[in-house]
């Protein structure tokens, strides 16, 4: 057999071996989905809104770091737990979040829809596990440092941002009952 | 009596009308908040779908200041980058690499103009994509990912650039794809090298107009299910670096391996690559045989600072002992003025069959985005 007849033959085997679920782009998490697991009673989470002000959207801009445009933000509240569906460009596609937050701690993070080529990483239960009681400091800052993932820099920037944005959120909401 | 029944009967009109009039007030809010609700569902959808349809531009650069002992110093707008992206569809899209060396590209200047990348990129599925064009090989850690504010250190190390070599681009087609979580492939069918001498960086033909009667493989292994760790091994083989054109042809089987880990402040890269070529090109340049090098590099960072150390060991003409075993030390501190944006400096000394050959600071700004 030729080396190149040989070569086609495996680049055809990994494009089938492929097949095997991994990680890719793609939807992981539906809002109901999310919402089931996060809520024992899907009735009880009502979905409110948040109305920003100037203040507030300097605060949220300076945690994304860029402009922040949008009015208000929707999310979901059962009791003392907030669930928040977020999303943020990584290189250059939006990644959806949700996070879950309860009286200013991060309870829980997880990747909804994943847009970008590469960076997918972030959705593996061993990264985003390092998300779990994070609060924020003073400065407005994850308070536990989170080690990134070589070659997917800007999807763990974005989760950074996301997690930071979440809790400046929660605390907003605390604020105004 | 009489006055007291109709003072009630005042009072509770009242209540009444009040009643009415605060059910009316709840409504005419309830319907000011459903139409800002909407107002604000149009103004977003509207930002949304013209974030999504724009062609992507990117790019990267780097200026450089060398403060040669013993030699001329030298400033130089060493490179400037240009990325183009579309997306055609969910699942095809093209990515463009364009760069300017130096700043002046023409004849008699000292800079290039080249294209460094242009691929059309198609998903075969949600976990396969190939690459049709051209492309930067799967190899090394700076290969793939060398914007400026991505490494320490002002220039790219010496280990990848003379042994692997970066940055180095081929024309073919490749095969991208995860096998489970946290592991991934790369195989690649591609032009292959040219070079008279063995030397590999010179036999790089950047897919222009170069000859193609020799091709070479390349297959990457990558391990990132450990956040903060990367661990990776690349083998390629060249059917003939010399295309046809020699008596014999020299073949050749690149191995490279390396492992990137990051915990907290601290980083570390260690990098090792080898090349065996046939015999036959020891006749044409003692040693050239077997090329290798490796590389050690320490690194810790708080907030928008760090430093590093780097060992390098690197030996073009390693089948000989004909005194060209090349070894460097780096130390130096990059500033992160934000997060794509850094400002470098470095002392290097660099010895050559352990006498000293060249030694400097070299002072760096450069950014991507």
């Amino acid at each position: 057999m030729t080396r190149t007849r040989l070569t086609w033959m495996i680049l055809c085997l990994l494009g089938l071996a492929s097949s095997v679920p991994a990680l890719a782009r793609g939807t992981y998490f539906t809002l109901d989905q999310i919402q089931q697991e996060v809520f024992a009673d899907t009735s009880l989470a009502a979905s409110k809104a948040l109305w920003l002000n100037a203040e507030q959207k300097q605060a949220i801009a300076s945690v994304l770091q860029h402009p922040f445009h949008k009015a208000r933000i929707k999310y979901w509240r059962s009791g003392e737990r907030n669930l928040w569906v977020l999303s943020e460009i990584g290189k250059e596609k939006p990644i959806t979040f949700a996070v879950i937050t309860r009286a200013g701690v991060l309870e829980r993070i997880e990747v909804m829809a994943f847009r970008e080529v590469r960076g997918d990483e972030i959705r593996m239960p061993a990264y985003t596990a390092q998300f779990r009681e994070q609060t924020l400091t003073t400065e407005q800052e994850l308070a536990n440092s989170v080690d990134g993932i070589s070659g997917a820099t800007y999807s763990v920037r974005s989760m950074k941002k996301v997690a930071k944005l979440a809790l400046l959120l929660d605390r907003w909401t605390y604020a105004g009952t | 009596m009489k006055r007291s029944l109709t003072a009630l009967a005042v009072i509770l009109a009242s209540q009444t009308a009040v009643a009415a009039s605060n059910a009316e007030l709840k409504a005419e809010v309830d319907a000011l908040k459903a139409q800002l609700n909407s107002l604000a569902d149009t103004v977003e959808a509207q930002t949304d779908s013209a974030a999504t349809n724009a062609v992507t531009i990117g790019g990267y650069g780097k200026m450089h200041l060398n403060l040669n002992n013993g030699k001329d110093n030298q400033i130089d707008y060493h490179r400037f980058v240009l990325f183009f992206g579309k997306e055609f569809n969910e699942r095809t899209r093209f990515f463009s690499e364009f760069e300017l060396e130096h700043s002046l590209a023409g004849d008699g200047k000292p800079g290039e103009v080249e294209l460094e990348q242009a691929y059309i990129e198609h998903d075969l599925n949600a976990t396969t994509s190939t690459k049709t064009g051209m492309f930067l090989i799967p190899v090394g850690i700076l290969n793939e990912t060398h914007e400026p504010d991505t490494f320490y250190g002002v220039e790219r190390n010496n280990v990848e650039k003379n042994i692997i070599p970066v940055t180095w681009w081929e024309g073919g087609v490749a095969l991208s794809g995860q096998l489970a979580d946290g592991v991934s492939y790369d195989v690649a069918m591609h032009s292959g090298l040219n070079s008279a001498d063995g030397t590999i960086r010179k036999g790089r033909q950047k897919v222009a107009k170069a000859t193609a009667n020799k091709a070479a493989y390349t297959a990457r292994i990558k391990y990132t299910a450990v956040p903060g760790l990367e661990l990776a091994a690349t083998v390629q083989k060249q059917d003939d670096i010399l295309q046809g054109s020699g008596e014999d042809e020299i073949n050749g089987v690149l191995l490279e391996t390396h492992v990137v880990y990051q915990k907290d402040a601290f980083a570390f890269r260690g990098l090792y690559a080898q090349w065996n070529l046939s015999d036959e090109i020891d006749d044409i340049r003692k040693g050239a045989s077997e090329q290798n090098g490796f590389y050690l590099e320490p690194s810790y960072r708080v907030g928008d600072v760090g430093v590093f150390y780097r060992y390098s060991n690197w030996d073009t003409a390693a089948a000989a002992d004909e005194g060209t075993e090349m070894v460097q030390h780096d130390a130096g501190v990059n500033y992160w003025l934000s997060q794509t944006v850094a400002l470098k400096a470095d002392y290097y000394r660099q010895n050559k069959d352990d006498e000293l050959n060249a030694t400097g600071y070299n002072l760096g700004v450069g950014y991507s985005f």
